[in-house]
């Protein structure tokens, strides 16, 4: 009998041993829970500003700098991978890089029209005089009451107003079918005139600029059909993204309007 | 500054660079005034509708150096 009460106290006393690491791991977990139940309030205050602007007035909607400012704690623990530069961009990092990119690609193609226009000021002068800037005037109304309309629709639905973020998302859409219905007739008149690409170097840049814009403003209007549609299910930063990409399109056209109609 | 404002603003930015290039002011300052004006509204619509005003000086410093960039050059080249 005692042989086997030594044999279980040695056995009780190795299984204690095993469970003092544990033990001593528990303690350091437990330290860092007290850490990180320090730091929680902190990440959550953060979380808040950065995820409910909703909450907050409208100007104060997107400050988000209190918010950007804690990220970098919250990447520290590994909890959130990445810093302000890529959280911080309302809509998210991806839709402003393709901002970024878009605006590349349209700045390249106007920057190398206006050093073939340099080359050739009465040729593209007088390619300019045949656009009819009042079109492109009333097209730039359409897009920016689109825009207003786009931007009102965010606010909304940041303010958890989904009918009305609704509503003006579809007159956001209005805004672009009458700018596509106007650049239609246009292209219309100009293929009727003969004046397409080739036809001279000034249509050819015409069509190849406002063709890829037209196409972002089709993508564009499909998005805002399904921010319409779904505007109840889709959270508050993808709605953002969604309305970055139109007032994406918005600004393209700030720079091409004046490029193709104004200045030449 | 709400969004009310904003659009308010750029349609009469919109009308005065119309009135501008329909000769407005002397020939020699159309280009200039036209392309500063475009980017006066890039920004403004970028500013307050996409609302970088509240993204990392990064990314405003890209997206506005572009429009300020691209309108000197255009306002520089033709």
């Amino acid at each position: 009998m005692m042989g086997e009460e030594r044999a279980q106290r040695g056995e009780e006393a190795e299984e204690g041993a095993q469970i003092a690491p544990d033990a001593t791991q528990s303690a350091e977990d437990q330290a860092r829970g007290e850490e990180v139940a320090e730091t929680a309030p902190i990440l959550q205050e953060g979380a808040q500003i950065a995820s409910d602007p909703a909450q907050m007035g409208e100007g104060q909607a997107h400050s988000g700098e209190e918010g950007a400012q804690i990220a970098p704690d919250a990447a520290q623990t590994g909890e959130a991978p990445t810093g302000p530069l890529f959280s911080n961009p309302p809509g998210g990092f991806f839709i402003w890089f393709l901002v970024v990119l878009e605006l590349g690609t349209f700045g390249i193609g106007l920057a190398a029209f206006g050093f073939s226009a340099r080359g050739d000021l009465e040729g593209y002068g007088a390619g300019s005089q045949q656009l009819n800037a009042t079109y492109g005037l009333i097209n730039t109304i359409f897009l920016l009451t689109s825009g207003w309309l786009m931007a009102e629709s965010v606010r909304h639905h940041q303010l958890k107003n989904f009918a009305l973020a609704r509503r003006t998302v579809l007159g956001a859409a209005v805004g672009g079918l009458l700018f596509m219905g106007l650049k239609g007739w246009e292209y219309a008149e100009k293929f009727q005139a003969d004046q397409f690409l080739g036809s001279s170097p000034f249509f050819t840049w015409y069509w190849l600029l406002t063709g890829f814009h037209v196409m972002h403003v089709l993508v564009g209007l499909v998005i805002l059909w399904l921010l319409a549609a779904r505007a109840e299910r889709i959270a508050p930063d993808s709605y953002e993204a969604g309305g970055v990409y139109w007032h994406m399109c918005d600004i393209i056209w700030l720079l091409l309007y004046p490029v193709l109609y104004l200045i030449l | 500054m709400n969004n009310h404002v904003v659009y308010g603003l750029l349609l009469a930015l919109t009308g005065l660079s119309y009135g501008i290039a329909e000769g407005l002011v002397p020939a020699g300052l159309t280009v200039s005034l036209v392309m500063g004006l475009a980017c006066v509204k890039f920004l403004l619509v970028t500013s307050r509708f996409m609302h970088l005003r509240a993204a990392h000086r990064v990314w405003k410093i890209v997206v506005s150096g572009f429009a300020v960039v691209f309108s000197a050059i255009f306002a520089l080249m033709l």
